[in-house]
């Protein structure tokens, strides 16, 4: 691979040698994907995509050691921002719902035809979230029994911000600079972008200025 | 949590980015042509991480260079929370009712400002 490769690389977590060998060959069949490594439970799927950094994580669920559920908890603790696609035999109404949550940005069954896998790798490349068609009805019943009613009186949505990056919002849209961030909260100024760059794959925006008006469309920031 | 949404039709080209949401946000801005020192009001329609729609009366004709000033405030205190510079260019004008018209320009360059370090 050289520097200029434009490939999506993907890392595959899952316990089945025979079976994450048979993804590999058929995601590198695909020229614009190449594997860039296997793991074999939770914990080794979080330290990969932690050193390797992967643009998306296909993350099986049922492993040893440290469940797929786990290591979505971890890399959300983490603010790691990998996209990970749940690739799984079964899933249960409360995972769906509990995997999305913790950052997931799709679900694809097992038994799904290859071109679905493909397809929901590209959506997710491009900014999608992919639920399987057959889980979709489940998803919304389940969201349906899982979520409270909207309350009309101001229910505040977080978009999954831990309170540590909400304080980083307030500090870019009071107009503070990487610099002044990173004094503010005693952290380098890289940290700061990697936190940044978290927040902004979490709520949908690109730049400082989306990310102002998101905060300040959706009640963000703190009353003063 | 973020909109979940089912995925059907083709493939995006490649390349392909996602329009900026859009924000509705009414609040004044100042414009003005690239090396002038008048300032133009209007007050802004919409404004996206990438453009912005002006509700003016001074037109400005498409392709100029402009720069633009204009305030974001809290919704719950309404006080103003950032001041944003930006430089762009008109995109096109529309008429609008009356003697108002209709400014959509690209931002190119912008800085957000401390409110009380901002208009020096």
């Amino acid at each position: 691979m050289d520097g200029a490769d434009k490939r999506v690389r993907i890392l595959v977590a899952d316990d089945h040698p025979v079976f994450r060998d048979g993804l590999k060959r058929l995601l590198e069949a695909e020229p614009d994907f190449c594997v860039v490594a296997e793991a074999g439970d939770g914990e080794a799927a979080v330290r990969l995509a932690s050193e390797l950094r992967p643009d998306v994580l296909l993350l099986d669920l049922a492993m040893p050691r440290c469940s797929g559920m786990e290591a979505l908890r971890q890399m959300a603790a983490l603010s790691l921002s990998v996209r990970t696609l749940i690739l799984a035999a079964v899933v249960e109404k409360a995972e769906m719902i509990e995997a999305l949550q913790l950052g997931a940005r799709g679900i694809v069954l097992k038994e799904s035809a290859t071109e679905l896998l493909l397809k929901s790798i590209r959506q997710i490349m491009a900014g999608h979230y992919w639920v399987g068609l057959e889980s979709v009805s489940n998803l919304i019943q389940a969201l349906r029994e899982f979520l409270p009613a909207p309350n009309p009186n101001g229910g505040k949505k977080n978009f999954g911000l831990t309170p540590h990056e909400l304080e980083i919002i307030a500090a870019v849209v009071a107009g503070c600079t990487n610099k002044d961030v990173a004094e503010k909260f005693s952290v380098s100024e890289r940290t700061v972008k990697y936190h940044l760059t978290g927040i902004f794959d979490k709520v949908g925006v690109s730049n400082r200025l989306e990310l102002a008006l998101f905060a300040i469309n959706h009640n963000l920031l703190p009353n003063e | 949590m973020t909109v979940v949404r089912e995925c059907r039709g083709p493939d995006p080209p490649p390349g392909w980015l996602p329009r900026p949401p859009r924000f509705e946000v009414k609040t004044p801005i100042k414009y003005r042509k690239t090396g002038e020192t008048q300032w133009h009001e209007g007050v802004t329609e919409n404004i996206s991480g990438a453009g912005v729609f002006i509700r003016a009366v001074d037109p400005v004709p498409p392709k100029t260079a402009i720069e633009m000033i204009f305030s974001l405030f809290q919704r719950s205190s309404g006080q103003a929370t950032t001041q944003v510079h930006c430089r762009g260019y008109i995109v096109r004008e529309v008429p609008l009712t009356g003697a108002e018209l209709g400014l959509a320009a690209r931002i190119t360059k912008y800085r957000l400002l401390r409110v009380h370090t901002a208009g020096k």
